[in-house]
């Protein structure tokens, strides 16, 4: 009893050090809060900088205010922001384009479809192998899987219409996995 | 004047975006030729002051190992523009819908390490799409300078974001694999020996097709003041690739 039961002191220590890890946890929280806050007030700044400079620079060489004008009056003073994205936010909202989904060509559609009525076959004869026998054949999970993983793939490019590099290849390994499948279940039933 | 602005794939879109950029404003309503515009006294100095700090701008950028170009001055704005070409049409914009922002690997590390650098703040950041007349030749009889066109017709303009030819050429390959596979495998052929009858053969012909004269080029411009509209800036091109 005395080797399995936290004594007094263990549950002490134990709550001590919960109790440092919170501080830990809290003072990590706020350092990102913080991290956070002056990023974003240095950006600002830059802003401010540049338009400041910019102003006292004009006012310096020309001895003319913040406004500047074009001859024939288009122009007033600062105009609407441009909404146009900066290179931090590009960056951030950058997408790769070679992860972007294709057309699936019609072989390979065919090799899903063929993937997903080979392994549904499967899991037929393993049933009714089951009901004949009453009992449950080694490898029916492994069957099921394969569907479940199958089904989620052909949801995933819309019945295989399109998809991106690595489902291309997960097609084709299904279908390779497919005519491997009776092979498996049958070495897990012998073994 | 007609402006003659040709484009070959060997050129250097340096000069095409110069000469673009250079181009006098029209709207679709006014299709004839406008006034250029002249700046005042402030703005000239202020288009002096970019131009000095460009060289530096560009040096900035090699000290963090990315390469820039430096194009001229020109004032932000916020409509997305069509300029006319000869053999194609162009599509300037700004940088502000999520297809805007689909990039290959090799730029997108490019424009990462030039963001994580902090050694430049480019605050408004422009998209070109080199654009078929074709796509064009039914929209507006394009003058000395470029049209205003609104998104909708820009989007439909530039066209869709290219499949990548890698993943077409890979589902070409992995297509014929798994016929080979699926025929030996209707012939009770050894399941061992199917995918060594594969061959691997490069769908030349699928691949051609996508490679279009679409040229995406980003453009990052740095205002004289505020990154409104209106306001001269430094313009430069951080990257550019073709589909």
């Amino acid at each position: 009893m005395l080797t399995v039961k936290d004594s007094p002191y263990d549950a002490l220590c134990r709550a001590e050090r919960r109790r440092d890890g919170l501080q830990a946890k809290d003072l990590d929280t706020t350092c990102d809060v913080e991290e956070d806050r002056i990023t974003r007030q240095g950006r600002a700044d830059k802003d401010i900088n540049r338009v400041r400079i910019s102003d006292e620079a004009d006012r310096a060489m020309a001895g003319v205010g913040n406004a500047y004008e074009w001859t024939d009056g288009e122009r007033g003073t600062y105009g609407e922001p441009v909404d146009a994205w900066d290179l931090g936010a590009f960056a951030e909202k950058m997408t790769p384009h070679e992860s972007r989904p294709v057309t699936v060509p019609n072989a390979l559609r065919r090799a899903g479809a063929a993937a997903v009525l080979t392994t549904v076959g499967v899991g037929l004869v393993l049933g009714v192998w089951s009901l004949l026998t009453g009992t449950a054949v080694a490898g029916t999970w492994l069957a099921l899987g394969a569907l479940g993983a199958l089904a989620a793939l052909a949801a995933f490019t819309r019945a295989f219409s399109r998809a991106p590099a690595w489902a291309l290849r997960a097609i084709y390994a299904s279908l390779i996995a497919s005519f491997l499948l009776p092979f498996a279940v049958l070495a897990l039933n012998i073994i | 004047m007609q402006r003659t602005i040709t484009k070959t794939k060997s050129e250097n879109p340096r000069q095409i975006l110069t000469m673009l950029l250079e181009q006098p404003v029209q709207t679709p309503a006014t299709i004839s030729p406008s006034t250029a515009l002249v700046p005042a006294a402030a703005t000239a100095q202020r288009i002096a002051r970019l131009e000095r700090q460009a060289p530096q701008i560009v040096k900035d950028a090699e000290s963090a190992g990315v390469e820039i170009d430096y194009l001229g001055t020109h004032l932000l704005f916020n409509e997305t523009r069509l300029y006319a070409g000869v053999h194609n049409d162009w599509v300037l914009g700004p940088a502000r819908e999520a297809n805007d922002a689909v990039v290959p690997k090799r730029e997108r590390q490019t424009l990462q390490r030039l963001a994580a650098s902090s050694v430049i703040d480019m605050p408004a950041l422009y998209v070109a799409h080199e654009v078929p007349k074709e796509r064009t030749k039914d929209l507006v009889v394009l003058g000395d300078g470029p049209v205003a066109v609104d998104r909708v017709t820009a989007t439909d303009l530039v066209g869709p974001v290219p499949e990548p030819k890698e993943s077409v050429a890979l589902g070409e390959t992995l297509g014929q694999r798994a016929q080979q596979a699926m025929h030996a495998a209707g012939q009770a052929a050894r399941l061992a020996g199917m995918t060594a009858l594969a061959v691997a053969v490069a769908p030349v012909a699928a691949v051609a097709g996508l490679a279009a004269t679409v040229d995406p080029i980003i453009l990052g411009a740095i205002p004289a003041g505020a990154s409104s509209v209106g306001e001269p800036a430094a313009w430069f091109v951080l990257v550019k690739w073709d589909w």
